[in-house]
């Protein structure tokens, strides 16, 4: 019967598939080829960059055809320090395409910034551009949130830039360890502390914890603000190491920490991550008047979480131990 | 033209609301003969979605529909068919602007500048607007498709949703009578991390119902003191008060004071789970109006072999002296099927059981001021239903530019004008009353739609009546009724199997082979 509709069965699809690849392989074979036959004699030019180009927009993991290309831009700059800038903007737009295809292409994040240092006007504007777009479509990238760094440093951008970037970050998922990462990195840097017990100053202090117990309480199981809490209160700037330096002010915020954390205990009375920070904080404020309180804490913490129970019996031998160094010097 | 219908074929469908079309597009997809009319000249009986010229054909706002007087020749057990029944009635329309502004050199012109100062600040006239007729896309029935609901899946496992296109709901609000404001109603996770106006233990007791509600299935022992009761008495019971509250019965469960337990944890779930799907609230609009989905399932039955016919009358239906129907008498014609579908509206047996009171405003302002499309519910108050506003902007192609569409939904208890007066009151400034923060209304039309009841069992068996549009905001129901249809007909059959890729359909003996014949 001629002209009737019929659907391709999923044989014939295969077999379209399959003839498909074998003529990719093929193209794939010859460009392989003629790219090692011209490395080889030493041919480092125009050619040799449009055929490593075509092989890596389709598959662009292929280190050794990148570091041919490494090769080829810095024969160039030796040789033509004019030109260079032009075959970095190509190098850019390639590595681009290359991300399109695998966003978590170690080679391709790679070569774009070690291309950035060859050139001598690289547009940053577009560098972050494209960094804002690919954290866009995974605000998990490590590989764009290394590289955004990266730029951060070249470009000189002020760091309070960065933190805004964080807080955008925050607001549309808290869930992003990479963004709260970044901000403990560059809060202490903006706005260190004066006193020895936090990173950061007071009223930057107030607001992370206030940032901080809004994600706690809309969702206590995620882990990432309660990893963030624990850095924003328990890290000691390094230079002052002295046990009991509290001063008054940090101790007040503690305890409201302790407050609020009560207070989500109050309605999530099984939770972990809840019970745990309690016992922190109580450690730091009074370790051995709340020993009792901290080690019924941690007994409650072996039941709801028996996965962790050692970690816990750890926890609590070391707080029995607190209070024999403290006994014996008395 | 009447010869090219196949007579007999295997289901006959009157009317093109949304789940004739359904039902339609399912049956040609599994190769049976469908032959679907309508007496109208427009696809989607009170489903559909008309241009600002057509709505007031249709509505009778100019009479232009005639009555249906044909006389046909029938037996005394068939069914006559309800050509005149309207589910669409009582239609009021009202201009707040004037008909035209006078020309530069008119004499008259400084009154009528001064006329229009004083009536409003619109730059609009009634002849402009009319003279853009198409651009406005007015739906009689306007509703939305959970992001995880019945509706999206049944249309990107057919592939019928490449013939459409959707915008994401982007604002969520409920109305504070008391404040006569509007509150945003915190959808995702992050919303309510970010959230202004509620307290942090609020937070929790939100988010903390939300998930029991979600998980409500796989503890059930956590909720039998609640399932026979109202939603009222679990809230009460976990201390859910306040504004969490309001965003929770109003928005969330699309609930009021007397909804039992389980519809409304059953609203709670689909708008959880259909969050994030395709952005930050659970609901997706149709581009172009509601009324496209209809025709996109037409679309289908045709590209598989159904024959469409409008303006095509349908007199009555054909029954046996077995009680079973054989076919339809349609201008005159009879046309013979092994099933007959017929739209409530047009069933002889159905009877008017309630009625939906709506409004269709154009303003000139938008009433959250950034959303491109927004839902709004004023809640109930003296036990009456809540009133549902959906916004639409000029991105959703709903109007030109610079105007805003708006429609009111609620339960008919007297007209549609009083049903809503109070409503359009607090959140439009209509006329001379004016306000500067209120949206203007530029034209306004009320009317009723009619919601049947069509008995069990009193058609022969192999007729089936399906309902029209009802107040709910989404398709669900409607959804599942088109699939039962289908499965009592067909057993066994799929329901609407995903349409193959263009790229893999071939013509049988096409040019590759002939050219492999002829090097």
């Amino acid at each position: 019967m001629h002209g009737r509709l019929k659907v391709r069965t999923t044989a014939e699809q295969q077999e379209i598939k399959a003839k498909e690849r074998a003529k990719k392989l093929a193209v794939y074979k010859v460009a392989m080829d003629r790219i090692f036959s011209k490395r080889k004699s030493g041919e480092l030019d125009d050619e040799i960059l449009k055929i490593t180009g075509q092989v890596l927009t389709e598959n662009p993991d292929i280190s050794t055809l990148w570091n041919i290309r490494k090769e080829t831009i810095v024969k160039i700059k030796n040789t033509f320090p004019d030109l260079v800038d032009n075959y970095v903007s190509k190098e850019l737009t390639l590595t681009e395409q290359c991300i399109r295809v695998n966003p978590k292409s170690y080679n391709s994040w790679f070569h774009r910034s070690w291309v950035l240092d060859k050139g001598s006007n690289i547009d940053f504007q577009a560098e972050f551009l494209l960094c804002d777009k690919c954290l866009e479509l995974d605000e998990r990238n490590f590989h764009c949130w290394d590289y955004r760094r990266i730029i951060v440093q070249m470009s000189k951008t002020p760091l309070e830039n960065e933190l805004q970037f964080s807080t955008n970050k925050i607001t549309k998922n808290f869930s992003n360890y990479s963004s709260w990462h970044y901000r403990s990195e560059l809060l202490p840097r903006i706005y260190p502390s004066s006193s020895g017990d936090t990173l950061l100053d007071d009223q930057k202090l107030a607001e992370e914890c206030n940032l901080i117990q809004n994600a706690i309480f809309t969702d206590p199981n995620d882990q990432s603000a309660w990893f963030y809490q624990r850095w924003l209160l328990f890290t000691k700037k390094e230079s002052d190491s002295k046990e009991n330096s509290k001063n008054s002010g940090f101790l007040s915020v503690l305890n409201d920490e302790l407050e609020s954390c009560q207070q989500l205990r109050d309605l999530e009375p099984n939770n972990k991550w809840v019970i745990l920070q309690v016992c922190e904080l109580l450690r730091r404020i009074d370790s051995l008047g709340n020993k009792k309180e901290i080690l019924q804490l941690v007994s409650q913490l072996t039941k709801v979480d028996p996965l962790r129970r050692g970690y816990y019996a750890y926890l609590g031998s070391k707080i029995e131990e607190e209070k024999q160094k403290k006994t014996i010097p008395e | 033209m009447g010869e090219d219908i196949p007579s007999p074929c295997d289901l006959i469908v009157v009317g093109t609301g949304l789940v004739e079309s359904i039902v339609a597009s399912a049956a040609s997809r599994i190769g049976k003969q469908v032959v679907h009319l309508d007496h109208r000249d427009f696809y989607g009986s009170s489903w559909a979605t008309f241009s600002f010229n057509s709505l007031k054909n249709t509505l009778g706002l100019i009479d232009e529909f005639k009555e249906h007087t044909t006389q046909s020749q029938k037996e005394a057990s068939d069914l006559n068919i309800s050509l005149n029944s309207k589910a669409v009635c009582n239609a009021i329309e009202k201009w707040f602007i004037l008909d035209e502004c006078k020309t530069e050199n008119d004499d008259s012109h400084q009154e009528c500048e001064a006329s229009r100062g004083k009536t409003s600040r619109i730059n609009w006239t009634k002849s402009e607007l009319l003279k853009n007729s198409r651009k406005f896309n007015f739906d009689i029935s306007p509703k939305l498709l959970y992001s995880r609901g019945e509706m999206v899946e049944v249309l990107i496992n057919s592939g019928i949703c490449r013939y459409a296109e959707f915008k994401n709901v982007s604002g969520i609000y409920t109305f504070d009578a008391s404040e006569g404001c509007l509150l945003p109603v915190p959808c995702s996770r992050a919303d309510v991390f970010n959230s202004k106006d509620i307290s942090m233990v609020e937070k929790r007791l939100l988010m903390k119902v939300l998930a029991m509600c979600v998980d409500y299935e796989n503890k059930p022992e956590e909720f039998k003191e609640y399932e026979s009761g109202n939603f009222d008495n679990f809230l009460n019971a976990h201390k859910i008060q306040g504004k969490i509250r309001k965003y929770l019965v109003d928005s969330v469960a699309m609930a009021n004071d007397s909804t039992n337990f389980q519809d409304a944890v059953k609203n709670v779930q689909k708008f959880v789970r259909s969050i994030g799907r395709y952005g930050n609230t659970p609901f997706l609009w149709t581009l172009y109006g509601s009324g496209e989905l209809p025709q996109c399932f037409c679309r289908c039955s045709a590209v598989f072999g159904g024959v469409y016919c409008l303006k095509r009358n349908t007199e009555n239906i054909i029954i046996d002296s077995d009680g079973q129907a054989i076919g339809i008498v349609s201008d005159n014609q009879k046309l013979m099927a092994r099933f007959i579908l017929i739209e409530d509206c047009l069933n002889p047996l159905a009877n008017i059981k309630s009625g939906i009171s709506r409004a269709i405003l154009i303003t000139d302002r938008s009433i959250t001021n950034n959303d491109q499309v927004a839902i709004i519910t004023v809640p109930s108050a003296n036990g009456k239903d809540p009133v549902r506003i959906l916004e639409l902007s000029a991105s959703t192609m709903a109007c030109p530019p610079g105007l805003y569409v708006v429609h009111l939904i609620t339960r008919q208890v007297t007209t549609a004008v009083e049903d809503l007066r109070e409503v359009i009151d607090a959140v439009f400034c209509s006329g001379e009353k004016e306000a500067l923060d209120k949206p203007n209304i530029i034209w306004s039309l009320h009317f009723n739609i009619n919601e049947y009841d069509s008995p069990e069992g009193k058609l022969p068996s192999n007729v089936y009546s399906c309902p029209g549009p009802d107040l709910f905001l989404d398709f669900d129901d409607h959804v599942i009724k088109a699939r039962n249809i289908f499965q009592s007909m067909y057993p066994g059959e799929d329901f609407l199997p995903k349409v193959p890729d263009p790229e893999d359909v071939v013509l049988e003996d096409s040019s590759e082979d002939i050219v492999q014949e002829n090097p």
